[in-house]
C-alpha cells in the first residue's frame, strides 16, 4: 500500500483557564491510501485534535508543531492558524494544496450543526460541488440529488428542497455525509459521527459509510470513543491517550492481542453482550 | 411487594398538528432492589415514560402507584414527601446543576428541603455522602464546573440517594462517560443497590449496559411494549422485530470482519 499522508511528531496544545493543555504529544502515524483506520481513545486523549489537525481545522491560537505530509501529488496539509512547518517546506506550492471539501471530506458528531438551518439540504450539498468542481447550479443540483440518492434517503426528491429540521438525527447525518463526499475527496473523516444517533441508525450510518468509501475508494479515518464500533469498521485501529499513540494494529492484533495494557483495559471496559454481567461478579441476583 | 406499579400508561404529544402517541398502554413493575431496563430506538417513549414516572408531565390516561400509594392522586405535602423517596440522575449533570455551585451546596439542598438533617448535622452528612459514592469529602468545596464528568455523576448519585429514596430513574445516566469511568459508576450502583435496597428504571439505547446490570427489560417500539422479560433471555434471544434489530445492531467485539 502507498502512504496518503505521513505524521511525524505532530505536537498541538492550546491555552484554557490560563494553563497551556497538550493535545497530542509528538505522535507519529502513517495513514495507507484506501485504508479503512480508526482512531479511538477516551475523552481527552486527543483523537478529535488529530482529525482537526488533518483538516486544517484547528483554531489559529492552537500551537502546532511537527509535520503532517501529503505524500500523493498536488496535496497538501491545508492551511491551519499556523502552516505545519515540514509539510510547508516540502510542498511549497500552495495553488495544488489539499482543501477541506475537495480533497477531505469530514462529518461531525452533530449534523443539526454542521448543517446550516435555513438553507435547503439540496442547496448545501450542491454548494460544495459548485465551490469545488467548478459546476454550474442545475448540475450541482442534479449531483446533490444523486447523492441524496446515494447516501439512500427515502425520498431523495423531497429532501433535496428540506430544511434540517424536518429531517430525523439520522437522516440529518445522511445529508452530512452527502455534503461531505460531494467533491469526491480522497480522504473521508468522520469524527464521532455517529455517537449522538441510536444504535439501530448508528447500525446503518456504518454500513453506509462502508459502502460509500468502498465506492468512491476514499481513505477512512473513523474517530470514536468506542472500540467494538470501531473494529466493526476499521482495517487498522490506532489507540490514543493523554495525547499520546499508544498502539496502532491491524485490527484484529488490536482486539485479540494487545500490546499495551492501556488497549487492553478499554478491551476488557467494553461491555458487550458476551460479556460477563456484572450482576454475576458481584454476587447479587434477581 | 411492588415499589413502582405502572398501568396502561398513555401520553399523546402533538407533532405537526397531528396527535402521535409517545406512550401507548404502557404497563410494568419494579421490585425492591431490582433494576428494570428501558430499552429502544430514539422516539420509543424511554424518555416520556421516565418524565411521567417522575411526575414532570401527567399522563392522558393510566396509573401510577409508587410505595403503594396512587401517585397521580398525590399533592401538596404528601407528594413532596413521596418525591424524596423517588429520584433521578440524567445523562449530562452539568446541565441538571448550577455549574457555579459548590459540590456543598448541591448535596445541601435535598437535605434542608426534605428535612433529613438539621444545619448544624449538613456537613457531616455531606462529607458521609461524598464517602458513599467514592469521593473526597475535600470535594465539597469546589464548584460542580470544575470537576470531572466522572465525579460530576457521582455527585448526582450522592445527591439522588441524600433522600433515601426507594427508586432511582436513570436516564441515559451512563452514556456520556468514558467507558473506564462508566465501569466505575456501574459497580457502585450496584453496590448501592445491595447495600440500600434501591429499585433503578434504568434507561439506556445500550443494550450491552443493560444486560451487564439489569435483572429485566422492557423493550419499547413507538410507544408500545414490543417485549419484556428477563434481560439475558431477552436479549440472547429477542422474538419482536424491534428486539432483534437492537441486537442485531449492538457493536460487537467477538464479531469482528476478517
Amino acid at each position: 500500500m502507498t502512504a496518503l499522508l505521513s505524521i511525524r511528531d505532530l505536537s498541538v496544545s492550546y491555552r484554557r483557564d490560563d494553563a497551556e493543555v497538550a493535545a497530542l504529544k509528538g505522535v507519529n502515524l502513517d495513514v495507507e491510501a484506501g485504508e479503512k483506520l480508526a482512531i479511538i481513545g477516551e475523552s481527552g486523549s486527543g483523537k478529535s485534535a488529530l482529525a482537526l489537525a488533518i483538516a486544517g481545522l484547528l483554531p489559529g491560537t492552537s500551537e502546532i508543531g511537527g509535520s503532517i505530509e501529503w505524500k500523493q501529488p498536488n496535496l497538501q496539509s491545508p492551511r491551519s492558524g499556523r502552516t505545519e512547518g515540514g509539510a510547508k517546506d516540502r510542498q511549497p506550492n500552495a495553488i495544488n494544496s489539499c482543501t477541506l471539501g475537495r480533497d477531505i471530506g469530514f462529518v461531525f458528531q452533530d449534523p443539526s450543526s454542521s448543517l446550516d438551518p435555513v438553507m435547503p439540504v439540496g442547496k448545501q450539498i450542491a454548494e460544495v460541488a459548485r465551490t469545488h468542481l467548478d459546476l454550474g447550479w442545475s448540475r450541482s443540483l442534479a449531483r446533490a440529488k444523486t447523492l441524496l440518492e446515494r447516501v439512500r434517503l427515502s425520498d431523495p426528491e423531497a429532501a433535496l428542497r428540506a430544511y434540517p429540521h424536518q429531517l430525523s438525527g439520522g437522516q440529518k447525518q445522511r445529508v452530512a455525509i452527502a455534503a461531505a463526499i460531494a467533491a469526491g475527496p480522497k480522504l473521508l473523516i468522520a469524527d464521532e459521527a455517529t455517537s449522538a444517533l441510536d444504535t439501530i441508525v448508528q447500525a446503518e450510518i456504518v454500513t453506509l459509510i462502508r459502502r460509500l468509501v468502498a465506492e468512491d475508494r476514499m481513505t477512512l479515518l473513523f474517530i470514536s470513543h468506542d472500540i467494538a464500533l470501531a473494529a466493526t469498521l476499521a482495517e487498522r485501529i490506532a489507540v490514543l491517550r493523554h495525547g499520546d499513540l499508544v498502539e496502532v494494529g491491524e485490527t484484529r492484533q488490536i482486539v485479540e492481542v494487545p500490546r499495551h495494557a492501556y488497549t487492553r483495559a478499554l478491551l476488557d471496559a467494553h461491555l458487550g453482550l458476551d460479556a460477563e454481567p456484572l450482576l454475576d461478579r458481584q454476587g447479587a441476583s434477581a | 411487594m411492588t415499589v413502582l406499579a405502572v398501568s396502561n400508561l398513555s401520553k399523546r404529544y402533538r407533532r405537526g398538528g397531528k396527535p402521535f402517541p409517545a406512550v401507548d398502554d404502557v404497563s410494568f413493575e419494579i421490585g425492591p432492589a431490582e433494576t428494570l431496563a428501558l430499552a429502544g430506538p430514539s422516539g420509543s417513549g424511554k424518555s416520556t415514560i421516565a418524565r411521567l414516572v417522575l411526575r414532570l408531565i401527567e399522563p392522558d390516561a393510566g396509573r401510577i402507584d409508587f410505595e403503594g400509594m396512587n401517585f397521580l392522586a398525590l399533592s401538596g405535602a404528601t407528594l413532596r414527601a413521596k418525591r424524596a423517596r423517588l429520584q433521578m440522575v440524567f445523562q449530562d449533570p452539568l446541565a441538571a446543576f448550577n455549574p457555579r455551585a459548590t459540590v456543598a451546596r448541591v448535596l445541601d439542598d435535598p437535605l434542608r428541603i426534605h428535612g433529613i438533617a438539621p444545619r448544624a448535622k449538613r456537613p457531616r452528612q455531606i462529607a458521609a455522602l461524598l464517602e458513599r459514592v467514592g469521593l473526597e469529602p475535600g470535594l465539597a468545596q469546589r464548584a460542580i464546573h470544575e470537576i470531572s464528568g466522572g465525579q460530576r455523576q457521582r455527585v448526582a448519585i450522592a445527591r439522588a440517594i441524600a433522600t433515601r429514596p426507594s427508586l432511582i430513574v436513570l436516564d441515559e445516566a451512563l452514556s456520556a462517560l468514558d467507558v473506564s469511568v462508566r465501569g466505575q459508576i456501574l459497580e457502585l450502583l450496584l453496590d448501592l443497590q445491595r447495600q440500600e435496597r434501591i429499585a433503578y428504571l434504568f434507561i439506556s439505547h445500550d443494550l450491552g449496559v443493560i444486560r451487564a446490570v439489569a435483572h429485566r427489560i422492557v423493550i419499547l417500539d413507538g410507544g408500545r411494549i414490543a417485549e419484556t422479560g428477563d434481560a439475558r433471555t431477552v436479549i440472547a434471544a429477542p422474538q419482536s422485530a424491534i428486539g432483534t434489530a437492537l441486537v442485531a445492531a449492538t457493536p460487537r467485539l467477538d464479531r469482528i470482519r476478517p
